[in-house]
């Protein structure tokens, strides 16, 4: 096992194969903190799961449902993962939420191409957003989904944009009985009733330090100032 | 009449909202967001209740009349048992 230190947390884990070797390579740690937890499956499980998806490899399937069992344990220390790309700019975390291929990552990747070397991904598919001594930061993990935009960094949460597509670009703070089903839809909703009240605890403390907006958008640098200067008022 | 098992109640932000746990999430995966009221009275089905008690509670907390507690208390027991969260 080695020791990792993702999302502030000190983890143990053996990677097998080159995926997940190469993206939890930066978490790397050798300081002597103690382990928080272990991120662990069976051989047998890795190989049942690839019979059951032949079109992954073991590989792919040690990245996912390695990712998986990370973000299963992570309520019970204070954090829950978000699907959504999440960037980093001049210290502050700006997070977009959406179900797959609506255009989050669309969205962040025109953010670079307009900000350049001001924005930095801190994870392109499923952040960890830890709740800190009260307050909301955003953590880089090793697993960001099918692309490795994902650096070992953090900042403060400053904005959550729900993102829907359309053909003009408008932002707009919602509240949070417009966005919790949206937002319950793109975490992990544990059965254990104590990761369950965690959970909640943490997208609590989203709605109340964090402002959540619904951003619609199309694939233009207007889409970006758009959402900047909205979440920037 | 008592809100079955595993089901919870949380504030989040400023909104009340239900979710399964254990057991019941194997079939309930959706989320119940509930107005004050509602949220009131859900308080009062979790520790079982009858109905006659939520409208004498809703009486005693809210400025209405003996109607509109009586059909709020019906409406909101209906919902609960369309909603399966509700045991007799």
């Amino acid at each position: 096992m080695y020791k990792y230190k993702i999302a502030g947390l000190t983890v143990a884990m053996s990677p097998q194969y080159p995926t997940l070797q190469k993206q939890s390579e930066p978490y790397r740690t050798f300081d002597d903190a103690a382990f928080d937890f272990t991120v662990d499956l069976p051989q047998e499980f890795i190989e049942y799961k690839h019979s059951k998806n032949p079109h992954l490899s073991m590989n792919d399937c040690e990245y996912i449902w390695k990712g998986f069992e990370f973000y299963r344990q992570l309520p019970l220390f204070g954090g829950i993962m978000l699907h959504s790309s999440c960037i980093a700019m001049d210290g502050k975390a700006y997070l977009f939420s959406a179900p797959c291929g609506t255009g989050k990552s669309t969205h962040t990747a025109l953010w670079k191409e307009y900000f350049g070397d001001r924005v930095t991904y801190i994870n392109d598919d499923k952040p960890a957003i830890m709740l800190c001594d009260g307050n909301v930061v955003a953590y880089g993990t090793p697993f960001s989904g099918k692309t490795d935009n994902n650096n070992n960094i953090s900042a403060p949460l400053c904005g959550v944009c729900l993102l829907e597509r359309s053909e003009t670009n408008s932002i707009d703070q919602i509240s949070s009985q417009e966005a919790i089903a949206f937002l319950l839809n793109q975490t992990f909703r544990p059965r254990e009733v104590g990761a369950m009240v965690k959970t909640l605890d943490v997208l609590d403390a989203i709605f109340k330090l964090v402002p959540v907006y619904k951003l619609k958008c199309n694939m233009s640098y207007d889409a970006v100032l758009t959402s900047y200067n909205g979440m920037n008022k | 009449m008592k809100i079955l098992p595993g089901f919870i109640k949380k504030r989040v932000g400023d909104v009340d909202i239900v979710v399964a746990v254990g057991e019941a999430s194997t079939t309930f995966n959706a989320l119940i967001t509930l107005n004050s009221s509602g949220a009131f009275l859900w308080d009062k089905l979790e520790k079982g209740t009858t109905e006659e008690e939520m409208v004498a509670a809703l009486l005693e907390k809210y400025e209405i009349s003996q109607e509109i507690a009586a059909r709020d208390v019906a409406k909101f027991i209906d919902k609960a048992k369309g909603a399966g969260v509700v045991e007799e």
